[in-house]
């Protein structure tokens, strides 16, 4: 080899290197919002410090998460009015889909752009009642009957509220045939609510802050994350529960979705990383932390280590019963539908 | 624990809705919280006598039976626990949606709708002004008049206005007024200003033009009934675009003012109109050259210390514009409102009088305002060429026509003297012994139209010089309610037959304004 040919190879090799080192980017702070329903906090607080873990070993890039909770309802229409949400992970498809319907701020196929429906985990609805049981509450039908004092939140607001109702109708459904019957037992169910707080974490707090009520109807995770956090509190006294947790025979199939929204990730430049902040729910890692959180993974093998820990109940879908949530939330939940009509002023 | 319960959800707070309507829910919750707030105060009672009984029979009663009570005072806790909880559930709804609830206002200052993050406001407002012009002096021979309008003594709607102003996304304010005073309806006010930057902001549409400082004054805000005479060799309204600023002294913010601002220490107006010619205002533009007109103005003395001189304003403003045959647009008496100044009037053998040439306005002007005096003076010089034809010949002539005016008012019963009129302190009550503001003001003006405005101008039909001396009262009944009684008298050069002087005008004139 000549010394013009090495000089040129020199060269060619200091460039290459050069473009090389120039491709390299510095690693970036980047944040995304997260708007999501009321009892998930504990959950993401989690999640997100994995995720950002995740996320710089993967790019260098730092990431902050940012969340709002509230409940699911609410928290579609402060992001249809205009609030920044890089993706939004809230409590049922129809909250999510008015996204779509009103602004067109995700496509119309938002949920086939992730497994399950776009639902990283499943939960359903239980009762939590005071240390004994003393009003012996077993079932939906048992809320419905007079003494009883429920605690539930309002489903004009809150989407855990909603599956709830939808749940209690399909139980009335199932076991006493008719939907006459199935109305009648939700409006005694609802006629015996004490106070309809505005969210799930709402209604927590009325249940086991101010003590009020015989039974809190809740998310099944959040009933667990109360018992696990009065377990290690000083009132339990001598190792006795505070409350206790009553798994209904039948209950809803919840599916809560995720989803990014595309119109402010693109404004935002964090498509990518929204659509990798969504998806890091159904790694090994997300899947374990729903589990440890209480929500029913979409993993089976995930779900079968955390199986024991979730009580064995016959779950129905929503599209089963009540033909999927665009049909239920206007037979049930818009202005002057049946929640109206039973829990409207003069019922 | 407890504690970060509620700060989790605290921190979250609950939703804002209840449905359907957020008026009717608002309204609702309200009520919801009054009642439930008399139910807590009658179980609290019921509680405390239940109490009190069961402490009775306690004491009365055997040690076997001790609780026979306790369910029912477990029951009415529950109650008021109950009722305690739904009345933080509806405070939290209440406030959010106040949020989300436009406010509306109705007072002195118009009605009011303001989007709940203060970024969006409407305003309705409106103003009647109604006036009595009484004539003195006046059975004078027609032959001795010569006025083309009568001095008859007439009632007159000076002024019917009602229209909309406001502010969208926070930086954009609008203003539509249509005007259906004097018998006729016009579009006096149309205009979009864009002030996303205080020291740069842009006016659309039409609007008054940035020359006369009395012309720029709020309509319903001046001293006396008329403006002066200055304010006639300028154009009124004008339709174009107008870029503006305003600058706050070395350490202070500058406040938006509005498309004309009087708030700053300093302020510009730079603007590009189709040209209305004097005392003109015009809707469309019938050739090609525009109208430049500018004006800077300054509070030199504003957050100065010296007390007695934050009030003074000092500012020219000017105007240029190259009008091809525009027509000449009257001029009238200032309080009295009779024609002096008539175009339409040529002299003996002339066809048509119109401006056509250069055109020019320069128009110094200030005002002094401390405690309850107030001064405020301009003048100006209007120097435009004329092209008129007499006897088949054409011949231009340059006119330069001048005005002043100085005028002074006192606010009697101490009230602040501003260039934005006067706020009484207390509204017009006589039950409370409360009479409102009182104002005093004089004024002198003075208009001298170019001889060579006579070359084709009938003499017999209008005047060359009006020099007018006028005395003001005005009660401020209100902020918004307002009696005023002016007399002027005016004194003509010309404008009557044989070159004689057009008799004195004496007028007494009275105004009832109300604005909102």
């Amino acid at each position: 080899m000549t010394s013009k040919n090495i000089r040129n190879a020199l060269a060619v090799l200091l460039l290459g290197t050069a473009l090389a080192a120039s491709a390299v980017t510095e690693a970036a702070n980047v944040s995304l919002l997260n708007v999501s329903y009321d009892p998930t906090r504990e959950f993401y607080e989690e999640y997100n410090a994995a995720f950002a873990k995740y996320w710089r070993e993967k790019t260098g890039d730092t990431v902050t998460v940012k969340q709002s909770h509230g409940g699911g309802g609410k928290q579609a229409r402060a992001v249809i009015d205009g609030l920044d949400a890089d993706v939004v992970t809230l409590a049922l498809a129809y909250d999510v889909d008015q996204l779509y319907q009103k602004a067109k701020l995700i496509p119309e196929n938002w949920q086939s752009r992730l497994p399950n429906n776009s639902a990283p985990y499943t939960s359903t609805m239980v009762f939590l009642v005071r240390e004994g049981n003393p009003k012996g509450i077993k079932d939906w039908n048992d809320l419905a009957k007079p003494g009883v004092s429920v605690v539930t939140p309002n489903p004009k607001t809150s989407g855990g509220a909603r599956w709830i109702y939808l749940a209690a109708w399909g139980y009335g459904l199932k076991k006493q045939g008719s939907e006459e019957a199935a109305k009648d037992l939700v409006r005694k169910i609802y006629k015996n609510a004490a106070v309809l707080d505005t969210g799930a974490r709402g209604s927590t707090v009325t249940f086991v802050e101010r003590e009020i009520g015989d039974v809190l109807v809740t998310w099944e995770n959040e009933a667990y994350l109360i018992l696990k956090e009065y377990s290690l509190s000083s009132s339990t006294e001598h190792g006795r529960q505070k409350f206790e947790l009553v798994t209904p025979s039948l209950s809803i199939l919840a599916e809560p979705p995720v989803t990014v929204v595309d119109d402010v990730a693109k404004r935002h430049g964090t498509e990518k990383l929204a659509t990798a902040y969504l998806e890091y729910l159904y790694s090994k890692e997300g899947q374990d932390l729903a589990g440890k959180h209480f929500y029913r993974p979409s993993d089976p093998a995930v779900l079968a280590k955390y199986g024991n820990q979730f009580k064995k109940l016959e779950l129905f879908k929503i599209s089963d019963v009540f033909g999927g949530w665009n049909k239920a939330q206007k037979t049930h939940f818009s202005d002057g539908g049946v929640f109206d009509q039973i829990y409207g002023p003069g019922r | 624990m407890h504690n970060r319960w509620s700060l989790l959800w605290a921190a979250g707070m609950g939703s804002a809705w209840m449905g359907f309507a957020p008026d009717a829910s608002a309204i609702t919750a309200e009520q919801r919280f009054e009642k439930l707030e008399r139910h807590i105060q009658e179980l609290e009672r019921r509680l405390e006598a239940s109490e009190t009984e069961n402490q009775k029979l306690r004491s009365k009663k055997s040690a076997t039976d001790p609780i026979a009570s306790e369910p029912d005072v477990k029951a009415l806790h529950q109650k008021v626990k109950v009722l305690e909880r739904k009345l933080e559930v509806a405070d939290e709804v209440a406030i959010e949606n106040a949020k989300k609830t436009p406010k509306l206002e109705a007072g002195s200052n118009g009605i009011r709708f303001v989007s709940p993050d203060n970024e969006h406001v409407v305003r309705l407002r409106g103003s009647v002004q109604a006036d009595y012009k009484f004539f003195m002096d006046d059975n004078q021979t027609p032959a001795g008049l010569h006025n083309t309008s009568n001095l008859a003594d007439r009632f007159e709607l000076k002024q019917a206005r009602i229209w909309l102003e406001g502010t969208l996304w926070k930086y954009l304010d609008f203003k539509i007024m249509p005007d259906f005073g004097n018998g006729r309806t016009i579009l006096a006010d149309a205009w979009i200003d864009a002030h996303y930057f205080p020291f740069a902001s842009l006016n659309f549409g039409k609007q008054k033009t940035p020359i006369s400082l009395e012309r720029l004054q709020g309509d319903s805000d001046g001293t006396f009934l008329e403006r002066a005479y200055p304010t006639y060799l300028a154009s009124n309204r004008d339709i174009g675009v107008m870029l503006h600023g305003e600058f706050a002294k070395p350490g202070y913010q500058a406040e938006y003012g509005g498309p004309v601002d009087f708030k700053n220490f300093l302020s510009y107006q730079l603007g590009v109109f189709n040209g209305a010619g004097d005392n003109g205002s015009i809707d469309t533009d019938i050739d090609d050259d525009k109208e430049f007109a500018g004006r800077l103005w300054s509070h030199p003395f504003q957050h100065s210390g010296i007390a007695a001189l934050e009030g003074l304003g000092v500012g020219i403003a000017g105007s240029w514009e190259l009008p091809k045959r525009a027509a000449l647009v009257n001029i009238n008496s200032a309080i009295g409102q009779n024609r002096i100044l008539d175009y339409g009037q040529l002299g003996t053998g002339t066809s048509s009088l119109v401006a056509d040439g250069d055109h020019y306005r320069v128009y110094p002007q200030a005002y002094w305002y401390y405690g309850p005096y107030g001064l405020m003076g301009e003048y100006v010089l209007s120097s435009q060429q004329l092209l008129g034809r007499r006897n088949g010949q054409t011949g231009r002539i340059q006119q330069d026509n001048t005005a002043w005016q100085v005028q002074a008012s006192y606010v009697i019963t101490g009230e602040d003297n501003t260039f934005q009129s006067v706020k009484p302190r207390q509204a017009f009550n006589p039950f409370n012994g409360q009479w409102g503001a009182w104002q005093v003001a004089a004024r002198w003006s003075e208009l001298d139209i170019d001889d060579e405005t006579f070359v084709y101008l009938n003499p017999s039909r209008s005047v060359s010089k009006a020099t007018a001396w006028a005395l003001g009262v005005n009660w401020f009944l209100t902020r918004n309610a307002r009696l005023m009684a002016d007399y002027e008298q005016t004194y003509f050069d010309g404008g009557a037959a044989g070159g004689r002087d057009r008799p004195t005008e004496k007028v007494f004139a009275t105004r009832f304004q109300l604005v909102f």
